[in-house]
């Protein structure tokens, strides 16, 4: 733990407030926007320099589409992203392609996110072709720095992406990350979609990667066994909202938000109606946002009951309770007369 | 609220339909008249043809307004088109006594196709559905092949060709049926039959498809295993299946249908629209030209409307956009 | 699929790669033909010779030296030239008119694939319109207008046929689009120019090529049906189309006046579609 600690005291990302909304188009004859998704609402959270955060939440809650949203893919609502003090919703076109050199993304699929007519040394090399950072030659011999470097054999060169398993697409796909020497990788999902055997190997291979080229990790997976390893901090995301921050050591002893309980305790969670619960219809109401009243966990929460009104009726503010440790629940912010705090 | 109700979907979607039916027969009126008009030469002499007498010419110019201007020009055209006014047709100034009005021409012309289409949707699909039945229940079978190397060899020659080796067998050499022409059932059967040809292939490979993939279903499966015997299963649920891509399928052919039947009622003297469009076209009879192909852009229209609105009515997953 | 037996799977995959061969084979003779009939035909395609009508196949002219491999027409021509030269005609227009529509419908379909939206929907109306309209009678009057040249054919053509390729390539572009690759690349810093040009297209192109092929099947059928009506390129050229209609009067004593012609349209036809469906299953089998 003591090799990780922050090199610089600034954060190297700092979300605020993001938000990122989907507009519902009707089925009118002019399709007008009825409504929208709201897959991202309200995050903030900071990364240091170093740090490996864990963003964890079951299909659907929106954190791949936060990540996408960190590497301005989609536009936002509301929010900003801070990236090594940089805004990166400001910056130009020109400057954002800069940028972009710092931060990658290691994708879900390997199968997907490899295009299927090119051979691995164009993968690799295509982030140099991008930028144009240096001739053929050189490229080549970088491409197969970076294979080595990912444990990829050298004759694979001119082999065709669609030759390898699952396993090697995601190490051809990591050696492309690491192409531009970003101080940032996104992993989302990166072993998801892998062998349970092949996932240690790959997830070793990040985690050695990590100290070898200083980078910083946002890794994002949907369950707590995964990240429980790799991270220094986890968030968890519920519905498109960030409901407990925390280092990990902490999350595992002390979890305070009952969602985390759940997951931890893998408690089978009834749910019939989740996709039908995140979409906001506009109605006949003037405002141009209906906002859902209370808690978006209360139909699924333990202790919703006796708590009473007041999940029903507030939206629950993500609150620091302990050093590092932050949560979003009426049990804990004082909000209710009945505090049962686990303080 | 995501719940809107049937008939208020299929509401919209007729409204939809129509609004861009009319703007498509806008779209084609706007082209037609372009189109005549910019021929190089004075429209009056191109439109009155060779033969006509000064008179003719001056008579053209006058009804048609071709010394106004272009917008007026468009006008008149469009107010004839809606009024069903058209002008007289020129194939028959110098064979008959009286002149013959385009718009009678065409009313008279128009069903018989219509018939004609008519028919060959019917037998095309009497034919087609329980062929591709019978090939969906023995796949790879001689009988099969057979089909399927018919079908190919058949669609790969001209359709005309077909009808001039149908005409050349059934009627010359056998003489079984007339050659051709519009009057009795008998003389429709050639026609009707080589219309069909075509659309009789495609139906076949979509019915055999569609009924194959429901035969191996795991839901005929279960329906099977309860004990349903073989024909029962078969025809209650496998045939509500291919409804529907029929349906789509007819849909789409129906251009390909107005296509063919240009070159069949060519082919043997049938006297219907299709005709009726080549002898204006070869006789450089302009105003059968600029009202027929509106008119029947109308009517294709239409059609496609029709069937647009049974398919979402037939299939309530559907949303047609 | 599920539902073929193993008696059809084995059916199935004879007919993979060899019937690309087969295609390419019919198809390259029949081209080759033609080609060759510019510089060189038995007889001259154009010239009458009334003292020799109506021979049938296989048989001696009268002057005891002239051979009629499929016989002569009504003018005494022969067959097997006008055969070989009508082809020009036929196969030139194809592949012209194919070239264009593949060129519009796939630049237009990708186009309209890749930046939705407003591009899409505007092009998405015109296709519609047009889908609704029954392009055969309008290319007639177009014809009919201005005359029957090869251009005005090959370009009144590709405008009814480029539908499809452009529907295929539109929905292709989408499904690629939505793959990871494209945010892969973005994600690197590539613009909508790199990853239309370097992604896209290649993994487009091969639908392209398959659906391109099997239009000119199509289009020769157009082309010959236009001739027929008497709309094709005019006399004294040979076509195909042409040739059909005339013999049609001569169909009970003079079959070889039309059977021939036809048959070149099939086996061309035939030759195109295996082809086609030769290069599909190669290549998706990628």
């Amino acid at each position: 733990m003591q090799e990780k600690q922050a090199i610089k005291s600034s954060p190297l990302l700092e979300v605020s407030h993001l938000a990122v909304h989907f507009p519902v188009n009707g089925k009118g004859l002019f399709k007008r926007q009825v409504g929208s998704v709201r897959a991202v609402e309200d995050v903030s959270f900071s990364i240091s320099h170093g740090e490996t955060f864990g963003l964890v939440g079951e299909s659907g809650c929106g954190k791949t589409t936060l990540g996408h949203a960190i590497l301005q893919l989609h536009d936002l609502v509301g929010g900003k992203v801070l990236f090594d003090g940089q805004d990166l919703g400001k910056l130009s076109k020109k400057e954002l392609r800069t940028a972009r050199k710092d931060i990658q993304l290691i994708f879900q699929d390997p199968y997907s996110s490899l295009d299927q007519r090119m051979t691995v040394e164009q993968i690799v090399g295509e982030p140099f072709m991008i930028h144009k950072t240096c001739g053929k030659k050189e490229r080549r011999e970088k491409v197969l720095e970076l294979l080595d470097v990912v444990g990829m054999p050298s004759y694979t060169l001119d082999r065709y992406a669609s030759e390898f398993s699952g396993g090697q697409r995601q190490r051809i796909g990591i050696a492309r990350a690491l192409a531009l020497r970003p101080k940032f990788i996104i992993c989302d999902e990166p072993v998801s979609a892998l062998d349970v055997s092949i996932q240690s190997q790959v997830l070793n291979l990040i985690m050695d990667l990590q100290k070898e080229f200083n980078l910083t990790y946002l890794f994002i997976a949907h369950g707590l066994s995964v990240v429980k390893h790799v991270s220094d901090n986890i968030g968890v995301m519920y519905l498109g909202r960030l409901v407990e921050i925390s280092a990990k050591k902490q999350l595992y002893a002390n979890p305070l938000h009952p969602y985390t309980e759940a997951l931890l305790s893998a408690a089978p969670i009834p749910d019939p109606t989740v996709e039908r619960s995140r979409i906001v219809l506009r109605g006949d109401v003037p405002s141009p946002i209906k906002m859902r009243t209370g808690c978006s966990f209360k139909f699924r929460c333990k202790y919703a009951e006796e708590m009473g009104d007041i999940c029903k009726e507030k939206l629950p503010e993500l609150v620091e309770i302990m050093e590092g440790h932050h949560v979003a629940c009426h049990r804990y912010d004082g909000q209710a007369g009945n505090h049962l705090g686990k303080v | 609220m995501e719940e809107v109700s049937k008939r208020v979907e299929t509401v919209n979607l007729i409204v939809r339909r129509l609004f861009r039916g009319i703007l498509t027969i806008v779209l084609t009126v706007i082209i037609v008249f372009t189109l005549i008009r910019s021929v190089p030469g004075d429209p009056a002499v191109i439109m009155a043809g060779s033969d006509a007498t000064p008179e003719q010419i001056e008579q053209i110019r006058v009804s048609w307004g071709l010394n106004e201007s272009k917008p007026k020009q468009f006008w008149i055209y469009v107010k004839g088109l809606l009024q069903g006014n058209m002008g007289y047709s020129f194939q028959y100034i110098t064979t008959s006594v009286r002149s013959v009005k385009v718009i009678d021409l065409i009313m008279e012309r128009l069903p018989r196709t219509l018939l004609l289409a008519a028919m060959t949707v019917v037998f095309s699909v009497l034919v087609a559905v329980p062929l591709g039945v019978i090939t969906a229940l023995k796949p790879g079978s001689a009988f099969d092949n057979f089909v399927t190397t018919v079908s190919l060899a058949i669609t790969s020659f001209p359709n005309f060709f077909v009808g001039m080796v149908m005409i050349t067998v059934f009627a010359l050499k056998l003489g079984w049926l007339p050659t051709g022409g519009y009057g009795s059932f008998k003389a429709m059967i050639l026609p009707t039959i080589a219309l069909s040809l075509r659309f009789i292939a495609s139906l076949q490979r979509v019915t055999r498809t569609e009924v194959g993939m429901v035969l191996n279903s795991d839901y005929i499966m279960t329906a099977q295993s309860k004990g349903l015997s073989h024909p029962v299963v078969l025809f209650r649920h496998a045939l509500r299946n291919v409804l529907i891509p029929v349906i789509t399928l007819i849909g789409m052919r129906m251009g390909g249908l107005i296509t063919g039947a240009v070159y069949v009622e060519t082919l043997f003297r049938y006297n219907g629209i299709g005709m009726l469009m080549i002898n204006a076209v070869n006789a450089r009879d302009f105003p059968t030209i600029q009202a027929l192909v509106p008119y029947a852009a109308c009517v294709f229209i239409l059609i496609n409307i029709v069937i647009d609105v049974l398919y979402s009515i037939a299939d309530p997953r559907v949303r047609v956009k | 699929m599920v539902w073929l037996d193993n008696k059809d799977v084995v059916w199935y995959k004879k007919k993979g790669v060899p019937k690309l061969l087969a295609g390419a084979v019919i198809v390259g003779l029949i081209v080759l033909i033609v080609l060759l009939s510019i510089v060189w035909t038995p007889y001259d395609p154009n010239l009458p010779n009334v003292s020799d009508r109506l021979l049938p196949p296989l048989s001696t002219g009268h002057n005891g030296q002239s051979y009629y491999l499929l016989g002569t027409d009504q003018l005494g021509r022969d067959n097997l030239s006008r055969v070989m030269a009508g082809g020009q005609v036929s196969v030139l227009i194809a592949f012209l008119a194919v070239l264009l529509s593949v060129v519009m419908g796939a630049v237009l379909g990708v186009m309209c694939g890749y930046f939705g939206k407003t591009l899409d929907n505007i092009v998405g109306m015109f296709v519609e319109i047009q889908h609704s309209i029954p392009m055969l009678l309008i290319i007639v009057m177009v014809l009919t207008l201005f005359g029957s040249s090869t251009v005005v054919l090959a370009v009144g053509l590709s405008l009814s046929e480029w539908l499809s390729i452009f529907r295929q390539t539109r929905a292709k572009t989408l499904v690629e689009r939505k793959k990871d690759y494209t945010l892969a690349a973005r994600v690197m810093g590539a613009g909508d120019g790199w990853i239309v040009f370097r992604h896209l297209i290649p993994n487009v192109m091969a639908s392209i090529i398959v659906y391109g092929t099997l239009l000119i099947g199509t289009t020769i059928l157009a082309e010959a049906g236009l001739s027929f009506l008497g709309l094709g390129v005019q006399r004294p050229y040979a076509t195909w189309g042409r040739m059909i209609s005339d013999g049609q009067t001569y169909m009970a004593t003079g079959w070889w006046v039309s059977v021939f012609p036809a048959l070149a349209v099939a086996l061309l036809v035939i030759g195109v579609n295996f082809l086609g469906d030769g290069l599909r299953a190669k290549l998706k089998m990628e």
